[in-house]
């Protein structure tokens, strides 16, 4: 749920994002990098599955919260930073997959 | 693309990438079900236009090939078309003004409804040498 300032609403609680992720690729075992991670929405449906997820997001708000409902059991799996697709510098061939969340 | 092309080179050989986008029809605000008004939705398809062509770019060079492409809908749930109204204020995505009186009014539940693509595509780079 996001709230901004008295708006209340509620994305995608029916699951369809992660749902049409788990359709298209099988995350176990996988390490993934997500680019535009926001408050981390995806990332747990991910995080629960795979390896370890990298997720960042250029809305330092956004990482926060998305770092604030980490939960412990999957703090060891998720890492998140606050930076841009441009700008940030990943190592080469370090990971499985790569999800874009509209953030190409 | 920058972006892109510094993506694409942190996969391992054959790795993939999963590009989530917006896609026409206009999202549609609905109640129960029921279309009240859509909305433009041009200024996301056109980023989400120039994100596919950088796709389609790194397919027709030989650094991605396609191997899937999933369609769906994804809502936006809003306890009030007021507070509807109130998320989309400040928004590039706007609701049609004459539209605007009607969906505040709405007392019930209201949706926002998009539709979404969800393309799978593997590094078409099988080694880390040569």
């Amino acid at each position: 749920m996001s709230k901004h300032g008295s708006v209340t609403s509620v994305l995608d609680p029916e699951g369809e994002h992660i749902a049409a992720l788990r359709r298209l690729t099988d995350f176990h075992n996988q390490r993934v990098l997500e680019l535009g991670c926001g408050d981390g929405r995806l990332t747990l449906g991910i995080a629960a599955e795979a390896a370890s997820v990298f997720a960042f997001d250029p809305d330092a708000e956004a990482v926060e919260r998305a770092r604030r409902f980490l939960p412990a059991s999957l703090a060891d799996r998720v890492s998140y930073r606050v930076a841009s697709g441009k700008e940030i510098e990943i190592e080469p061939h370090s990971f499985d997959l790569v999800v874009f969340s509209w953030s190409l | 693309m920058h972006v892109l092309r510094n993506m694409i080179s942190s996969l391992k050989p054959g790795g993939l990438v999963l590009d989530l986008q917006v896609i026409p029809p206009d999202p549609r605000v609905e109640v129960d079900g029921q279309l009240v008004c859509e909305i433009d939705g041009q200024p996301l398809f056109r980023l989400a236009d120039a994100a596919a062509a950088a796709v389609d770019a790194a397919i027709a060079d030989g650094r991605l090939l396609e191997e899937a492409v999933d369609d769906h809908d994804v809502r936006k749930h809003y306890r009030t078309g007021a507070d509807l109204v109130a998320d989309f204020a400040g928004k590039e995505r706007k609701l049609p003004a004459d539209a605007v009186p009607n969906v505040c009014a709405i007392t019930r539940p209201s949706v926002v409804r998009e539709c979404c693509r969800l393309r799978r595509l593997r590094s078409s780079i099988l080694s880390t040498t040569g």
